[in-house]
C-alpha cells in the first residue's frame, strides 16, 4: 500500500529494530514514574523564587550610560584608570532594588532577572538590523551560529516583541521608551570597541579569510575575545574577606606611593603597577559605594514600611549593608552577602557565562562554625540563606549574542559551587555547612549554583549518599567529578608555574566543567586561621571555540568546500583516500589549521580587549594581583597558560570513523564515492530545512524517495558505535584522544605565550552545530543534533548496559585533557529508596575508578518529558540536566529537548 | 504620562510589571494606569538638571561636564539628583 504521508526517521528506524527512544537494561514501568524524592524551600525562599518563575529577560541601559559617560570623561587617561572611572561611575550610580522579602540583597541590573548591554565589548549584534555595523557584523560570520540556534519559547525568554516591550535577540525584553538611548550607547562605541578593533586587526592575519569561511560554515561557533571573554574560572573572594574595602583602598593608595616612577626591575611591566595600584584603589572606591547603596534603600524603605518584621529586617540588611561596604565582614551572613555582591560585581564588568563560586561552603565555613557555635546562627537559618542564594543566583542573565546565549548557554550562566574535594593537608574537605548546602539544592531547586561534587576516596559515605539524594530529586546535580583526575590535569598544567601537589588541591570547576587552578589562602576569623580555597587562574575557556568535528570530517571528504554555504572554507586537499590512514592524515590536517587559524585570531582579539577592558575585578581578587601590583592584562595572575581549544561532536565522528573504515576499507562493501554520494543525498531523506526541524524524531523520507540508500544507511547505522566496550571502535577514540589532547595543542601557544590544551563538552552547541552539518557516516541524518557531552554515547546506540559505556570512555587517561563529559539518563525505578542511592554511588563509583572524570544523570521519565514538550503551561518549574548544565526545560530549544528526551533511558542499574 | 514604573513605590522586577509598595506589595502592570498614591521616583526625567530633547532623551547638566542622558535612567543613586519643579510631573 502506498505510504499516506512521508515515512519518519522513527518509523523507518523501527521497521530495522532500531528506535530514537531507546531504552537499555530493562523496561519503562507502565505507568508514568515521578521523582522519588520532593521536598520544599522555605515560605520566603519559595516566595522570591515564584516572581523568578513570573519573571522576563530584561534589558537595562543604566551600566552602559554611566560607563560611557565616565569613559568619555576621562577619554585620553591610561586605559586601566579610565576603566576604572567607568566601572566605579557604574557600581555608584547603579539603582539598588531590595525586592520584598529578601534578606540577601543584590541585583546585577536594575530588574530582578536583568542584564545589561556593554557596547564597549561588543554592539553589532544588538544594533538595528539595517545598520551598516550589523551588516558588517553578518559578512564576517560573526552571526552564523546565531542563524541556526533556539530559545525555547517559555519561561522568561522575550523571544517576541509586545506592548512596549522589544525583543533583543529573541531572549531579552528591553522598554520601547529607552531604545533610542541604547542604539546611541551602541552608536558611541563604534568603532572603537573590542569587537570593531579587534576585527581590524585579525584581518591582518595572512589566513584570515579561511577563519571567516571557518565562522560562517559554522565550523568554530563563536568569537572569544569579544563575546564572553570572561567566566569559566573560579572567584577568589579571601581579599575582601581579610581586609575589607577600606583595608584595601589603604593599601592599594600605599603601594601607588610605593612603586610610582618605579621599573622594580622590569622594564616591561614594572611601570604599570602605579596605573593598577591605583585604578584598583578607585574600583574598590566604587564598588563600597554599590555596597552602602543598599544600605540606603534598606534605609529608604524603612520610612515607608510598617510592618515589624518587614521593618526589623531592613534595619539588618541597612546595618551590614553599611558595615561591610567599609569593613570586613564578621559573621555567616555577612560573608555570604560579600561573596555574592563580589560576584555579580564580577558578572557586571564583562558578558560572562561559567563564572563560578567555587568551593563556597568551604570559603564560609569559618563563619558558619564560629556563628553555630557563639549561638549567632542556626543550621535552620544557614540553609535558608543558601536557599536564597539560590535564588539569588538564578536571577542572573547574560547579555550576548544569540549564537552564545542561545545557541552555547541555553540561557544558562554555569555558576558552579563545588563540594568535597581535599584540604590542603590532603584530607576530605566535606563539611557540615556543604551538606546544608546540598539540602539547599533538594529543597530550593533552581538552575543556579549548580552543583558539582569533587568525587575523592576520602570523601565520607555519608556525604556522598546525600550526593545521592539530591541527583535523585532529578535537579541534575551534583554532578560528579573526579578530584584525582582534575590534581593530575592541573599539575601537569600548570607545574611550569609552579604548581604543587598541595596547591592542586585547591582546584574547582569554573562554568559547567572546566577544571580550574586554584590557591589556599590563610583567612584570619575570630582569632583562628583557615586555609581557605579560590581561583587563581585566568578564565579556562577562551581561545579556540567549539570545533565542530564531524563538519570537518564532512570538509574532508568534499576537498574543503562546505555545500550548505558555497564557501571553499579550507584550501583543497585533492587527495584520493586509498587507505583510511590517509583520510585521517588530511582530517587531522585540517582540524590543524583550524586551531592554527583560530588561535592567532583569538589572540588578537583577546589582546586588544586586554588592552582596552581588561578585567578589573578579577584582577583585584585573584592572586596575585595585588601582591604583584600587575592585572590579568601583565600575568598578574598566579597562574595564566589557561587558553583551550574546545570541540564538539566527537562521538559522531568516531562512530562515523569506524562506519567508513568498516564498509570502505575493510569490508569493501561501498567505495568512498558511494559513501558519500549517500551522505550527499541525505541518504534519501529530506533535509532539515525542508522539514523545518533540526530534530532527529522529525526527519522523514523525500517523496521522491526510491529506496537506493535504504540499505547503506542500515550498514552506516549498524556499523560499530562508541559505548559498547568494543575495541574496534573504541581503540580509535583512544587513538583520537592521544592525538587531541598531546600532539597537536602543545604545537600553539596563547597570547600568554602559554601552551594551549583541549576542553571536551558540548554544553547545547551539539545543536547549532549538528544543524549545519551534512548527514554523517554513523547514520546520523542531515542538520540533526549530535551526540551530547564527549564520552555520551550517541542516543539509542549503547545497548550494552551502563559498564561497557564506561569500558569504552575511560580507555584513555581523562587527566590529558581539561574534562570529559559524560551524561547518564535513569528511570527514577531503578534509583528508589535507600537501596537505589547505593546503586547509583556504586555506579558513580564505578566510573570514578575507572578514571572516568565527570558524570551527571538526568533521573527522569522520558515520558514527563515529552508530556512536558505537549504541555509546558504546566511545567514552568520542571528542571532537566543538558550537559554540564541544568535548566528550566521550557526555556531550552526544541532541538535540544527532542535530543535528551532521544538520549538512551536506563531503566535499571 | 507617567508610569507605574515612574513611582517612588514601585519595585521593578521586569520590563513589563513590578512591585507597588504603597499598595501591599502587590504586583503591577507598568502600562495600566496609576493610582492615587502615586510619587514621582527617581528618574533623570525627574531631576531639574534634566533638560528634555528628542527621542525621550535630552542634557544632563548636574556634574561639571554636560553630558547626553535619557528620561527614564534609574538616578536614585545619582549623587547629583534634584527633584524638579512638581509641575513637570504628571501623574
Amino acid at each position: 500500500m502506498a505510504q499516506l504521508h512521508p515515512m519518519k526517521l522513527t518509523e523507518v528506524l523501527a521497521e530495522r529494530g532500531l528506535s530514537l527512544e531507546s531504552q537499555a537494561n530493562g523496561e519503562a514501568p507502565k505507568e508514568i514514574q515521578d521523582r522519588e524524592i520532593k521536598k520544599e524551600p522555605t515560605p520566603r525562599a519559595n516566595y522570591l523564587r515564584n516572581i523568578y518563575f513570573d519573571t522576563l529577560s530584561s534589558l537595562d541601559v543604566q551600566e552602559s550610560y554611566w560607563y560611557t559617560r565616565a569613559a568619555t570623561e576621562h577619554d585620553g587617561e591610561v586605559p586601566i584608570m579610565r576603566r576604572a572611572y567607568g566601572l566605579k561611575s557604574v557600581f555608584q550610580h547603579l539603582d539598588t532594588p531590595i525586592w520584598p522579602h529578601e534578606l540577601l540583597v543584590g541585583a546585577k541590573a536594575g530588574f530582578y532577572r536583568g542584564s545589561a548591554p556593554l557596547p564597549w565589548l561588543t554592539e553589532s549584534f544588538f544594533m538595528d538590523k539595517d545598520s551598516d555595523l550589523y551588516k558588517a557584523a553578518l559578512a564576517t560570520g560573526a552571526e552564523s551560529s546565531a542563524e541556526v540556534s533556539h530559545f525555547g519559547a517559555g519561561g522568561g525568554n522575550v523571544t517576541k516583541s509586545f506592548g512596549n516591550v522589544v525583543s533583543v535577540g529573541g531572549k531579552y525584553g528591553v522598554r520601547r521608551e529607552i531604545v533610542p538611548a541604547m542604539h546611541r550607547l551602541a552608536y558611541a562605541w563604534a568603532g572603537k570597541s573590542v569587537e570593531d578593533v579587534g576585527r581590524k586587526y585579525e584581518q591582518m592575519v595572512p589566513e584570515y579569510k579561511i577563519k571567516e569561511n571557518i565562522m560562517k560554515s559554522v565550523v568554530s561557533n563563536f568569537d572569544s575575545g569579544f563575546t564572553i571573554p570572561q567566566g569559566r574560572e573560579v572567584m577568589n573572594y579571601y581579599y575582601v574577606l581579610e581586609y575589607g574595602f577600606d583595608g584595601l583602598i589603604d593599601f592599594c593608595e600605599k603601594r601607588a606611593g610605593e612603586v610610582a616612577g618605579e621599573a622594580g626591575g622590569d622594564g616591561i611591566s614594572g611601570m604599570d603597577r602605579l596605573y593598577y595600584y591605583k585604578s584598583m584603589a578607585e574600583l574598590c572606591r566604587g564598588l563600597s559605594a554599590w555596597f552602602d547603596n543598599y544600605g540606603r534603600e534598606a534605609d529608604r524603605l524603612l520610612t515607608c514600611t510598617e510592618d515589624e518584621t518587614s521593618r526589623a529586617e531592613l534595619s539588618e540588611i541597612s546595618e551590614r549593608m553599611h558595615r561591610i561596604a567599609h569593613e570586613k565582614p564578621k559573621t555567616f551572613k555577612d560573608a555570604l552577602q560579600a561573596i555574592y555582591l563580589l560576584h555579580l560585581a564580577e558578572l557586571n564588568e564583562d558578558a560572562m557565562s561559567g563564572l563560578s563560586p567555587g568551593r563556597i561552603g568551604q570559603v564560609l565555613y569559618p563563619y558558619f562554625e564560629q556563628d553555630i557555635e557563639a549561638g549567632r546562627l542556626t543550621e535552620a537559618e544557614a540553609e535558608e540563606w543558601n536557599e536564597l542564594y539560590r535564588v539569588k543566583m538564578t536571577c542572573i542573565d547574560a547579555f550576548a549574542c544569540t549564537g552564545v546565549v542561545g545557541g552555547v548557554l541555553s540561557g544558562n550562566t554555569f555558576n558552579n559551587v563545588c563540594i568535597g574535594g581535599l584540604d590542603r593537608e590532603g584530607k576530605s574537605a566535606a563539611n557540615r555547612l556543604e551538606m546544608l548546602i546540598l539540602e539547599a539544592g533538594i529543597k530550593c531547586q533552581t538552575t543556579q549554583p549548580t552543583l558539582s561534587l569533587l568525587y575523592d576516596e576520602a570523601t565520607p559515605e555519608e556525604f556522598l549518599l546525600k550526593c545521592m539524594e539530591c541527583v535523585k530529586t532529578g535537579a541534575g546535580y551534583p554532578a560528579i567529578m573526579n578530584n584525582r583526575i582534575g590534581m593530575e590535569f592541573i599539575q601537569n598544567q600548570y607545574q611550569h608555574e609552579g604548581m604543587t601537589v598541595r596547591e592542586s588541591r585547591a582546584w574547582s570547576v569554573g562554568g559547567c566543567l572546566e577544571t580550574s587552578p586554584g590557591t589556599w589562602m590563610p583567612l584570619h576569623h575570630g582569632g583562628k586561621l583557615y586555609w581557605i580555597p579560590g581561583g587563581s587562574g585566568q578564565p579556562t575557556s577562551v581561545g579556540v571555540h567549539f570545533l565542530n568535528n564531524p563538519k570537518i570530517l564532512e570538509l574532508t571528504l568534499n576537498n574543503g568546500f562546505d555545500k550548505r554555504t558555497g564557501l571553499q572554507v579550507f584550501e583543497p586537499h585533492n587527495r584520493t583516500f586509498d587507505t583510511f590512514d590517509d583520510l585521517v592524515d588530511q582530517y587531522k590536517k585540517y582540524y590543524e589549521k583550524s586551531v592554527e587559524v583560530l588561535n592567532k585570531c583569538m589572540n588578537i582579539q583577546h589582546d586588544v580587549w586586554r588592552k582596552f577592558t581588561p578585567s578589573m575585578v578579577n584582577s583585584l581578587l585573584k592572586p596575585n594581583c595585588l601582591e604583584r601590583g600587575l592585572g590579568i592584562a601583565q600575568k598578574g595572575y598566579r597562574y595564566n597558560a589557561t587558553f583551550n581549544i574546545e570541540c564538539c561532536g566527537m562521538c559522531n565522528q568516531i562512530n562515523s570513523f569506524a562506519a567508513i573504515k568498516k564498509l570502505v576499507y575493510d569490508d569493501h562493501k561501498y567505495t568512498l564515492d558511494q559513501l558519500k554520494d549517500a551522505l550527499d543525498h541525505n541518504f534519501g531523506y529530506k533535509t532539515s530545512k525542508e522539514v523545518g526541524s533540526e530534530s532527529l524524531k522529525d526527519q522523514e523520507k523525500r517523496d521522491d524517495d526510491d529506496g537506493r540508500y535504504d540499505e547503506i544507511h542500515a550498514d552506516c547505522l549498524r556499523a560499530p558505535k562508541y559505548g559498547n566496550d568494543e575495541p574496534y571502535v573504541d581503540d580509535m577514540l583512544y587513538d583520537w584522544e592521544h592525538w587531541f589532547c598531546e600532539d597537536m595543542p602543545h604545537k600553539f601557544e596563547s597570547l600568554y605565550a602559554e601552551p594551549l590544551y583541549v576542553c571536551q563538552m558540548s554544553v547545547s552547541t551539539h545543536g547549532p552545530e549538528g544543524a549545519v552539518t551534512a548527514a554523517t557516516a554513523d547514520g546520523r541524518l542531515e542538520g540533526t543534533t549530535f551526540a551530547d557531552a564527549s564520552m555520551s554515547a550517541y542516543p539509542g546506540t549503547d545497548t550494552h548496559g551502563q559498564y561497557a559505556l564506561f569500558e569504552s570512555a575511560t580507555g584513555w587517561d581523562h587527566s590529558m585533557s581539561q574534562n570529559s563529559q559524560m551524561n547518564l539518563k535513569i528511570h527514577p525505578s531503578a534509583t528508589k529508596g535507600v537501596e537505589g542511592s547505593r546503586k547509583l554511588l556504586d555506579l558513580t563509583r564505578a566510573y570514578m575508578r575507572k578514571g572516568g572524570f565527570h558524570i551527571q544523570y538526568n533521573i527522569v521519565d522520558s515520558r514527563v518529558l515529552k508530556k512536558a514538550q505537549a504541555h509546558p503551561e504546566n511545567y514552568r518549574t520542571l528542571l532537566i540536566r543538558v550537559a554540564g548544565f541544568t535548566q528550566y526545560w521550557v526555556e531550552i530549544g526544541k532541538p535540544i529537548q527532542d535530543e535528551v528526551i532521544a538520549r538512551t533511558e536506563y531503566e535499571s542499574i | 504620562m507617567c508610569k507605574h514604573s515612574d513611582c517612588a513605590n514601585y519595585i521593578p522586577i521586569d520590563v513589563a510589571k513590578g512591585i507597588c509598595h504603597a499598595n501591599g506589595d502587590i504586583t503591577v502592570q507598568i502600562d495600566t494606569p496609576t493610582c492615587p498614591k502615586f510619587t514621582p521616583g527617581f528618574k533623570c526625567k525627574f531631576c531639574s538638571h534634566y533638560q528634555a530633547g528628542e527621542q525621550n532623551m535630552g542634557t544632563c547638566t548636574g556634574f561639571e561636564d554636560k553630558f547626553w542622558a535619557f528620561a527614564d535612567n534609574g538616578a536614585k543613586n545619582c549623587e547629583k539628583f534634584e527633584r524638579g519643579a512638581a509641575e513637570k510631573v504628571e501623574a
